[in-house]
């Protein structure tokens, strides 16, 4: 079961279809929150909170695409499951270039929205879990200094210390301690860990 | 100066008519005396026609007076008889005067010659005076029958109480009633039993108000066929202002019914077929306003079953979503109930209704429709609006048109929003507005009328009936329709309907 702080946004302007998906997000477990416009959500305050929004493609005043634009520049960071009553493909073509997860032509069964509805929440957590990762890696690299990223970028690149010092011009004593700094300051634990959090922090090997 | 008395006299004896003339001259009487004795010579006399006054004895050796008399009545109608004679008693005078005599002279007593001489001529000259003015009125009367005769329309006279006293030829010819058939309330045998009790409640009103009358209502005429009458009556009034009799007419107006039922039935086809079309336009945003509650029904369809399926069954969750499913399944109904009724080809049927519902139906029709079209829209509704009587579905169709329109006139502005604000309010004559404003490509003062002519489009597939048409309903309901530039852009259609 996803966690308590995980909400479904749902956002649509008919009353039936808003009262529907409601119930039926309840029914899966889920937390859900419903709004008749674009407006009203952008005036909840949004915090971490994980999860996704069901959003209809044609609202009165901001549209559901509009909306999308929004989020994006806000840095608001939801999948969108887009729902609508006639999906032409313009807008379809649009939303998913957005990044929407998914596009459902009402009226859709259950199945359908739970199943985009589950694996949105699951791609939010994923990508959030790997984004916290990333900002740890990050802090970890920020931590090193100036030399012991050099040793690292070194040592990813797959010499030896004694390379490594001839490359730097100082002794491999001294490389094998800036390297062990650098091991546990990263905390890896193989040379192998290392090259995958270089690889992830988007550092090139010399 | 007159010119001499012209007398006949029937007398046998010449001494007594120089007596008579002599008692006239000396009255002042100048006269002309022409003596006849015998029954030949007395005919004659009256045949040749100079007769003012025949005096006659009463008796005569060959001819008697009571005799003359007969003879003067049927060939000289009209001039004076005066017996002159020496003998008889009061019951001869009496009877001489009850054949018609003017008067009775005795020969002893001339001296009354005179004033019975004169007497008799005033009378005479007041019968024909008498006489003429009846002619007069006769004749006169005898015109207005035929100038009513030539007036293509029945004429007829009521008195105060309703009852009829006068009906002219062309009623006669109509209703193959003679007079005396239409008299009283005669007339009324003819009322369609339909029509009959509005038109006598209406007469009997005018009566009672003594206002001008006003119907139409349709009478059988003489073949046993119903025609459409427009029948009209004024008062006429005595000098203290009561009302003795009505004049009044009927002009059968069978054949203007007839094209105006003709017109009103082409009319409202053209009516149903731009509907029809108008519908067509749209459709996508019909079938997204069924669309709508279906996917409700089919969602919470699911979820209730999803509720049931539950360990433990949630049933209170599984009834609310049934109950969804019953509301939703009757919102889909009545859309679906709506457009049955704008595609339907139906008389009119006139009903009390609120503008601003009608206003919130159509919406609910074109809203996808707008949103498609890029258009953003809000209404601004008078709390207080006055009911309307009308058709719904005719007074949806103008306020499509005008929506629609609306759209088209904003398709191409790009440069700035698509706005369409819907307005209702009360007027200053207390009857219901509204107001469809646009920021579309607006009109000019050229195309600011020509628009609301049949076949007039600005759209290169317009068919240009739509504002017409629009035109006509609101006009049918009592009320008026006209467009106005906006002060920046865009143009606004106003119509008003009279309060009911």
């Amino acid at each position: 079961l996803p966690a308590a702080d995980t909400i479904v946004f749902v956002v649509d302007d008919d009353l039936s279809v808003r009262e529907a998906l409601e119930s039926l997000v309840r029914s899966a477990g889920l937390r859900v929150e419903t709004f008749r416009s674009a407006e009203e959500f952008l005036a909840r305050r949004h915090g971490d909170e994980s999860g996704c929004l069901v959003l209809d493609v044609s609202l009165p005043k901001l549209s559901g695409i509009e909306l999308q634009a929004r989020m994006a520049s806000l840095g608001l960071d939801l999948p969108i499951i887009f729902i609508t009553g006639h999906g032409d493909v313009p807008t379809t073509v649009q939303a998913m270039k957005g990044g929407a997860l998914d596009f459902l032509t009402k009226p859709f069964v259950d199945e359908e929205l739970l199943d985009a509805i589950q694996s949105a929440i699951a791609r939010h957590r994923a990508s959030r879990q790997q984004r916290a990762e990333l900002r740890e890696l990050r802090q970890r690299y920020d931590s090193l200094t100036p030399r012991e990223r050099e040793v690292m970028r070194w040592v990813v690149s797959g010499l030896l210390n004694k390379q490594v010092a001839g490359e730097l011009g100082t002794s491999e004593i001294t490389i094998k301690v800036h390297r062990g700094k650098v091991m546990h300051k990263m905390k890896a634990v193989s040379i192998a860990e290392l090259v995958r959090m270089s690889e992830r922090l988007g550092i090139h090997p010399n | 100066m007159d010119s001499p008395l012209r007398i006949l006299h029937l007398e046998d004896n010449p001494a007594d008519v120089e007596l008579v003339q002599a008692t006239l001259e000396a009255e002042g009487i100048p006269a002309r005396l022409t003596r006849a004795e015998t029954a030949e010579d007395f005919l004659a006399a009256l045949r040749k026609g100079d007769v003012d006054l025949v005096l006659a004895d009463y008796t005569l050796p060959a001819f008697d007076g009571i005799s003359a008399l007969m003879l003067a009545q049927r060939h000289a109608p009209g001039v004076p008889f005066i017996f002159v004679s020496g003998t008889l008693g009061e019951d001869v005078a009496i009877e001489a005067l009850k054949l018609g005599a003017t008067d009775y002279v005795l020969k002893t007593r001339l001296a009354r010659l005179g004033p019975s001489v004169n007497r008799a001529l005033r009378e005479t000259r007041h019968e024909l005076e008498r006489k003429r003015a009846e002619e007069a009125l006769a004749r006169s009367e005898r015109e207005l029958r035929n100038l009513i005769g030539t007036i293509p329309a029945m004429a007829f006279v009521a008195l105060s109480d309703g009852s009829n006293e006068f009906v002219s030829r062309q009623w006669v010819d109509f209703s193959g009633l003679s007079v005396k058939e239409s008299a009283g309330a005669g007339w009324s045998s003819t009322l369609h039993p339909d029509d009959a009790p509005e038109h006598l409640r209406k007469w009997a009103a005018a009566r009672a108000s003594g206002e001008p009358f006003e119907n139409e209502a349709r009478h059988r005429d003489a073949r046993g066929n119903y025609r459409w009458l427009l029948v009209r009556a004024v008062p006429l009034r005595d000098e203290h202002g009561n009302v003795v009799k009505f004049y009044g007419t009927a002009v059968d107006i069978e054949d203007r019914k007839r094209a105006e039922e003709a017109y009103a039935k082409t009319q409202a086809e053209l009516a149903h077929v731009t509907r029809v079309m108008t519908m067509g336009e749209l459709a996508a945003s019909i079938a997204h306003e069924v669309n709508q509650p279906l996917s409700g029904v089919v969602i919470n369809a699911n979820t209730c079953l999803r509720w049931l399926a539950a360990t433990p069954p949630n049933l209170q969750e599984a009834t609310e979503a049934a109950n969804r499913i019953v509301r939703d399944g009757k919102r889909a109904g009545d859309v679906i109930a709506r457009i049955r009724a704008l595609a339907t080809k139906s008389g009119t049927t006139t009903e009390r209704l609120n503008i601003n519902e009608s206003v919130r139906e159509v919406i609910g029709l074109a809203g996808d429709e707008l949103r498609r079209k890029g258009v953003k829209w809000a209404t601004e509704l008078a709390d207080q609006l006055p009911d309307v009587m009308g058709d719904r579905v005719q007074l949806q169709q103008v306020l499509l048109n005008l929506m629609m329109n609306a759209v088209d006139a904003m398709s191409t502005v790009d440069s700035r929003p698509r706005d369409l604000v819907i307005k209702t309010r009360e007027d200053e004559e207390g009857q219901a507005e509204v107001s469809v404003c646009d920021s579309g490509i607006g009109l000019n003062e050229e195309n600011m009328e020509k628009i609301f002519t049949p076949f007039y489009s600005t759209k290169p597939t317009g068919m240009g009936m739509g504002l017409s048409i629009s035109r006509s309903i609101v006009q049918n309901h009592g009320g008026r329709l006209w467009a106005e530039p906006n002060d920046g852009h865009g143009a606004s259609f106003h119509f008003t309907l009279p309060r009911c």
